[in-house]
């Protein structure tokens, strides 16, 4: 093997290095070679005690199932959204721009607004307190800190179905209309072309995108401060809460649960490889 | 005496090198491009002559022996009055200059200015007869206007040496004619050694001075189009030219024979034919059709295809069979007999029917007899 | 009429808190059970002049413009590399190109905090600018990377044959056609940094103070309208950015999310 055909390797190894340099930390730090909290002796068990705890358990149910559900539903609501703004007149126009608008905007300020809006005496309690719904902010439901993760959710979905709704969008332009065509010219009626042809493109094309979104959900830290409750703790927040905890001897745990955030987030890559991979095949052979 | 503007010696391209699998790359490779010439080299489609072209404009890794461009080694930089361009299937403007400034480019990056760069844009446009699209951008061109300023550009850089591989495929068949015209009117005013490759005979036939034709590997035969495409030389060239027919025949000294009978006066026999079993192949015009048991054999009509110019029959199961059909029995390689069937021009308004028996005559000074074996080199 | 009653929705899903924000950021206090503010004024804003918020709008546009710069040149070197070649050490080349992008910001600053203290550069602007580029390096470089795969190498060839040198085709070929991808690239960097929270928390130590930081802790001590002004504030280079972008936003842009 020449050096040149290394060359990628290197390139990418290079751009990941400073990854590769935190978790090697994270890593020594978490058995106590090193770092705060650092005992005389190595403590490997460490692993087993932070992991199998029912709060390490607890907070990572929460967090997968807050990601999931969050997923789920702005893909679902993007796919739905890209068929019915795909029409080129004036509502898709403006939809399209409406659907988009919140893409670039910083997680943290959707966590404010969400927070203004759904906290117990935001604007949703006003207006309920306005039209006399309620008396005060006390019988206003919990959706921020909530154990449901209610506000949360909302949030995360102002966010992440712009990004899925372009990319539902970008599918159906590229590659639906031809096929979707063709499937009419086949005789087939309109629920058919919907149920049969459009459904599966979108949804395989929608697959890495979801993925990706999944992944940053699950390790986003200013949306859960902002809107997590504090028990169970999200697992970000958990692992920030034992990364400054002042008992040293506990902050070692904090570099577990690191781990254990980056090891969800590698299986997260290798599923969006995989994810990625296969439309490419079924591409080829529908062309 | 100047040195030949092209030399190559012993130009190898790896299997693999070229693109396909099963290609069997290009061996030991030579040839010699005079000043002025234009020469084109025919193959099969993945023979490796698009990697022979690369390797000559540019340096690549894999490919050995020795090219020289107007007597220099090649490998290091190419002086820039040496210039090679080579023009592929695309056209490869620059999409954010417009015409004139494409064209202009390889003026420019020589530190022509001013005057002597407007002039010589405006002559390079005018060859190609693109001067009204001088401020057009690229992206709104038609596929053979964007040829004709590649064609342009690639003038205006005064090459020593024009590459065209496969040129203007993909554009229909009369402009892409047309284009083959107006490259040979303006290398033959300029006096532009040029290469075509390609896997078109008819082009190579319009482009070029000389053919040079590759079979498994090798620079089979050089010869200008007139001689090559009577004289092919071997089997495997005259299959890569077109000729849709072969016969067994026996050779033996001072006779061929077919189906047991001398042909008279004997075809013409290409060299390194053995005594024994051979292959006599023809063209289209190779023979003509006569009434059924006149001829050299009676064959089968198996259809007739109509095309503007002309027709073309379709024959099989030809009788009589050779009792020596050719064994194979050497150890070099034998090229895979074709199966009995064969075309022959014919006039629309009276070919015959399908399905009769008619018989064939050999118009013997246009046959040729080779070997079945690739000559070993 | 169905799709227009989903436009009305569309536009109250995504442009209410938006507004909500604006009308906070002036309500001059905003209890319950006010809706529109109890004393409307800019005093929030007039904090942008010379209070925390304007100091901590400079840093970020600095972070910001830096990463911008740093990650579209890196990015664009490592994605050539990355695209121009095929095979296998590509493929790992490119999981590992991921990694940074994957990675949450969190774990990233855990990991890196004590390297960077090390190296003298814990609370510095400069830490958290290096800091910034982890992430950002690796959006552009996938950027890149889709940049140059669709990249006609033919056309460099087609310059250097018709006698450019080296250096013309790059000034006269390659950076012309990279114009617009670096640009692009320089605002995906920017984005990046701005709305980066945990590692400039982490890296920064609390001593470097972006904007984001600002808003969390003002949100966080119940500042409403001052946070609501940060907010808004944040909002600004997206919002231009959808300006600029119009109705089609390009992949590449998407990759922020």
């Amino acid at each position: 093997m020449t050096r040149r055909s290394l060359r990628p390797l290197a390139v990418g190894a290079a751009v990941a290095a400073p990854v590769f340099v935190g978790v090697g930390y994270a890593a020594g730090a978490s058995i106590g070679m090193w770092g705060v909290g650092a005992g005389d002796a190595l403590d490997p068990r460490r692993f087993v005690r932070v992991l199998a705890s029912p709060v390490t358990l607890e907070s990572t149910l929460w967090t997968l199932r807050v990601a999931f559900i969050s997923t789920l539903l702005s893909a679902v609501v993007a796919a739905a959204l890209a068929i019915a703004l795909r029409r080129a007149d004036r509502v898709g126009r403006w939809g399209r721009a409406l659907a988009v608008l919140p893409l670039p905007i910083p997680h943290l300020v959707a966590a404010v607004a969400a927070l203004l809006i759904l906290g117990q005496s935001g604007l949703l309690a006003r207006v309920a307190f306005a039209l006399g719904a309620i008396s005060g902010p006390a019988e206003m439901p919990p959706l921020v800190f909530d154990r449901g993760g209610v506000g949360m959710t909302i949030a995360l979905l102002w966010k992440e179905i712009p990004f899925l709704f372009l990319v539902a969008a970008s599918v159906l332009a590229t590659r639906g209309e031809a096929l979707e065509e063709a499937a009419r010219r086949l005789g087939a009626s309109e629920w058919d072309v919907l149920r049969r042809v459009t459904w599966p493109t979108l949804w395989r094309g929608l697959l890495p995108a979801s993925v990706a979104v999944f992944t940053f959900v699950v390790g986003s830290w200013e949306v859960a401060v902002l809107l997590a409750p504090s028990d169970p703790l999200a697992l970000p927040l958990l692992t920030w809460e034992r990364y400054i905890d002042s008992d040293l001897s506990r902050r070692p745990d904090a570099f577990v649960l690191a781990l254990l955030g980056v090891s969800i987030a590698a299986v997260a890559v290798v599923a969006h490889e995989l994810a990625t991979r296969r439309p490419a095949d079924t591409r080829g052979t529908a062309r | 005496m100047s040195a030949p503007v092209l030399e190559l010696r012993g130009v190898t391209i790896p299997f693999g090198e070229a693109t396909g699998a099963s290609a069997p790359g290009l061996r030991d490779l030579d040839l010699v491009l005079e000043e002025g010439e234009r020469f084109a080299l025919v193959g099969a489609s993945g023979a490796g002559k698009s990697s022979l072209l690369a390797a000559i404009a540019e340096p690549r890794p894999g490919v050995t022996g020795s090219i020289r461009i107007a007597g220099r080694e090649f490998g290091g930089t190419v002086e820039r009055r040496h210039t090679v361009v080579l023009l592929d299937q695309r056209p490869l403007l620059f999409p954010h200059l417009d015409v004139r400034r494409n064209v202009a480019f390889p003026l420019e990056v020589r530190g022509i200015r001013g005057e002597e760069l407007d002039r010589g844009v405006e002559r390079a446009l005018d060859v190609v007869r693109m001067a009204d699209f001088a401020d057009r951008r690229p992206d709104s061109l038609s596929g053979g206007q964007a040829h004709r300023v590649a064609l342009a550009r690639a003038i205006a850089a005064s090459p020593a040496l024009l590459l065209l591989d496969e040129p203007f495929t993909g554009l229909d068949p009369e402009l892409r004619r047309s284009l083959q015209e107006t490259v040979r009117e303006v290398t033959a005013h300029r006096e532009i050694t040029t290469l075509t490759v390609t896997h078109d005979v008819e082009e190579a036939g319009r482009m070029a001075d000389r053919v040079g034709a590759l079979h498994d590997g090798r620079l089979a035969r050089v010869a200008p189009p007139a001689v090559l495409f009577e004289d092919p030389g071997s089997l495997g060239v005259a299959r890569l030219i077109g000729w849709p027919n072969e016969l067994p025949v026996v050779s033996s000294p001072g006779e061929v024979t077919l189906g047991g009978r001398a042909l008279d006066p004997p075809p013409r026999r290409g060299a390194g034919v053995a005594d024994g079993p051979a292959v006599l192949t023809f063209s289209r015009h190779g023979a003509e059709i006569v009434s059924e048991g006149e001829g050299h054999l009676t064959i089968e009509v198996e259809r007739v295809t109509h095309a503007p110019h002309g027709a073309t029959l379709h024959w099989t199961g030809i009788t009589p069979r050779d009792p020596a059909a050719p064994p194979t029995t050497s150890r070099s390689r034998t090229l895979a007999p074709r199966p009995e069937r064969g075309e022959v021009a014919v006039e629309s308004r009276n070919a015959p029917q399908v399905g009769t028996r008619v018989g064939l005559r050999l118009r013997l000074e246009r046959c040729r007899v080779y070997s079945p074996e690739t000559p070993e080199r | 009429m169905r799709r227009r009653v989903l436009l009305v929705g569309l536009a109250i899903w995504s442009l209410t808190p938006l507004a909500l924000l604006a009308v906070v950021s002036v309500a001059g206090g905003w209890r319950f059970p006010t809706l529109l503010g109890d004393d409307p004024g800019l005093a929030a804003w007039r904090s942008l002049g010379g209070g925390a918020l304007g100091h901590a709008t400079s840093t970020s546009l600095a972070l910001g413009i830096g990463t911008g710069v740093g990650a579209a040149a890196v990015g664009l070197l490592a994605g050539r590399a990355l695209a121009r070649e095929r095979g296998g050490p590509r493929t790992l080349g490119l999981i590992f190109a991921f990694l940074p992008v994957a990675t949450p910001p969190l774990l990233l600053g855990i990991g890196l905090q004590f390297t960077f203290l090390r190296l003298g550069l814990g609370g510095t602007a400069a830490g958290v600018w290096l800091a910034h580029l982890v992430p950002a390096i690796g959006y552009t470089t996938l950027y890149f990377v889709a940049v140059f795969t669709s990249w006609d190498f033919g056309i460099e060839r087609a310059a250097r044959q018709l006698g450019a040198t080296r250096r013309q085709t790059l000034v006269r070929v390659i950076a012309p056609l990279l114009r617009r991808p670096l640009a692009e690239a320089a605002l995906l960097g920017f984005l990046v940094s701005w709305a980066q929270v945990p590692l400039t928390l982490l890296v920064g130590q609390g001593r470097v103070r972006s904007l984001t930081i600002e808003v969390l802790s003002l949100v966080q001590a119940g500042q409403d309208g001052l946070a609501a002004a940060g907010a808004l504030v944040l909002l600004l280079p997206p919002l231009l950015l959808i300006a600029l972008a119009t109705w089609g936003v390009r992949e590449a842009e998407v990759v922020v999310a």
